[in-house]
């Protein structure tokens, strides 16, 4: 085997573990932007994760602590979103591409059902309505509401979700 | 045709081991010479062959005359032997400028052999190698047809506009200066650069994953493979000369 050739293997097992790296690290930090905000939190210190994308979660943790519910919504799927984006990037340049489709098509599912499950659209209440609050901490509220107020409903109608801030979501059901 | 590399520096610490290492991992089964005060070379196995030599500068000064030039008996012996077209010297510090001279007093015979010589001489930014590299290229042309120097980043910069100055102009190259983790350093002086190759197969990776964590595990397999490839690079030049003989 020729000089050259054996520098270029040497490389190539150094670009491999790299690729690896990075592969790890992205995924990593898909996962926690796609979880739960307390393991986003946790996941600071998660040793994968490379300087890049430890900056990026700190950004994101640092803004779904600071924005509005809502905002934090939007915030949460302009990442996702990005990263998608970020994450095919880098895949094009893997040997394995059909890992990378799998991938992306993993990812791009799991988002849009992410986006389905958890985006709450206001409703204007026609009628009296009563709702029956399940809080964060498992107890029960009932509230009343009169025609002309606004509720906010998940994709199933049936369900309405409420921000209680500081303590959570309580969900209802009619 | 015989061709011999000899990679030397007096001053201590300035990565020659590592070149050696490194000029060795381009022939598996190549002879290396290493002529130390202590073996040092171990992960290399048979093929390398030991000289010791005293530990001091002025060690071997004091012995003087015929008692030098015996200090290097075995080292010569190997020069001239016909069994082993190509071999790489690993001169230990404070030996190089003694070697050259010896070498100088034999550079008639050497010829008449026909047995090209090259040297590697690593420079760091530390006045004591800069000072001992331009030493070493000054008497290096009386025996040898090819010199490299390898710039050393370990210390900063190098200036090497010196030592450009030499006739025949050295050939240069560079070795970037390496940030590695603790836990990396432990294996590398533990084992060296030959068993670094190996981490291009995943199932040595897991091994190391496993027991350092994902992470760290990876970033140790990184800088060990980064480190073995800017140092194979940094002698390219020289194992491209010593591969065409």
């Amino acid at each position: 085997m020729s000089v050259g050739t054996k520098i270029v293997e040497a490389r190539r097992a150094l670009e491999a573990v790299v690729r690896r790296e990075q592969f790890l690290s992205v995924s990593a930090y898909t996962r926690y932007l796609l979880g739960r905000q307390p393991d986003m939190v946790d996941g600071l210190d998660d040793p994968r994760l490379l300087e890049p994308e430890r900056v990026k979660l700190k950004s994101v943790v640092r803004i779904l602590l600071e924005e509005p519910p809502r905002g934090r919504l939007e915030a949460r799927a302009r990442h996702v979103l990005s990263e998608i984006a970020n994450l095919a990037g880098r895949l094009a340049t893997l040997d394995l591409r059909w890992m990378a489709r799998a991938l992306l098509g993993a990812l791009a599912f799991a988002g849009l059902a992410l986006a389905l499950t958890r985006t709450a659209q206001p409703c204007r209440v026609t009628s009296p309505l009563v709702v029956t609050w399940r809080l964060p901490d498992g107890a029960l509220e009932t509230q009343s509401f009169a025609p002309g107020d606004t509720v906010f409903c998940t994709v199933d109608p049936h369900r309405l979700r409420r921000w209680i801030p500081g303590f959570g979501y309580a969900w209802g059901s009619l | 045709m015989l061709r011999r590399i000899v990679v030397t520096q007096d001053k201590g610490g300035a990565s020659k081991s590592t070149l050696v290492r490194a000029l060795a991992e381009f022939d598996p089964t190549g002879w290396v010479l290493e002529i130390e005060a202590h073996r040092r070379l171990l992960e290399l196995g048979p093929r390398v062959e030991h000289c010791p030599v005293r530990a001091s500068y002025s060690d071997i000064q004091n012995t003087g005359g015929k008692a030098a030039r015996a200090e290097f008996d075995g080292p010569i012996d190997a020069l001239f032997d016909q069994s082993r077209p190509k071999l790489i010297f690993d001169l230990g510090a404070n030996a190089g400028a003694s070697f050259f001279a010896t070498l100088s007093d034999y550079a008639p015979a050497i010829r008449d052999e026909a047995i090209e010589i090259a040297v590697v001489v690593p420079v760091t930014a530390h006045p004591g190698a800069q000072a001992s590299a331009a030493t070493l290229l000054a008497v290096a042309p009386k025996f040898a047809n090819m010199s490299f120097v390898v710039l050393n980043g370990m210390d900063g910069p190098v200036d090497d506009s010196a030592l450009r100055a030499f006739e025949p102009t050295p050939m240069v190259s560079h070795f970037a200066k390496q940030e590695l983790e603790p836990e990396a350093l432990t294996l590398l002086v533990g084992g060296g650069l030959a068993p670094i190759g190996n981490l291009a197969d995943l199932r040595v990776q897991r091994r190391l994953t496993e027991r350092f964590g994902h992470g760290l595990g990876l970033r140790i397999a990184r800088d060990l493979l980064r480190f073995r490839a800017d140092a194979m690079e940094s002698v390219r030049m020289a194992a491209e000369w010593l591969a065409q003989g």
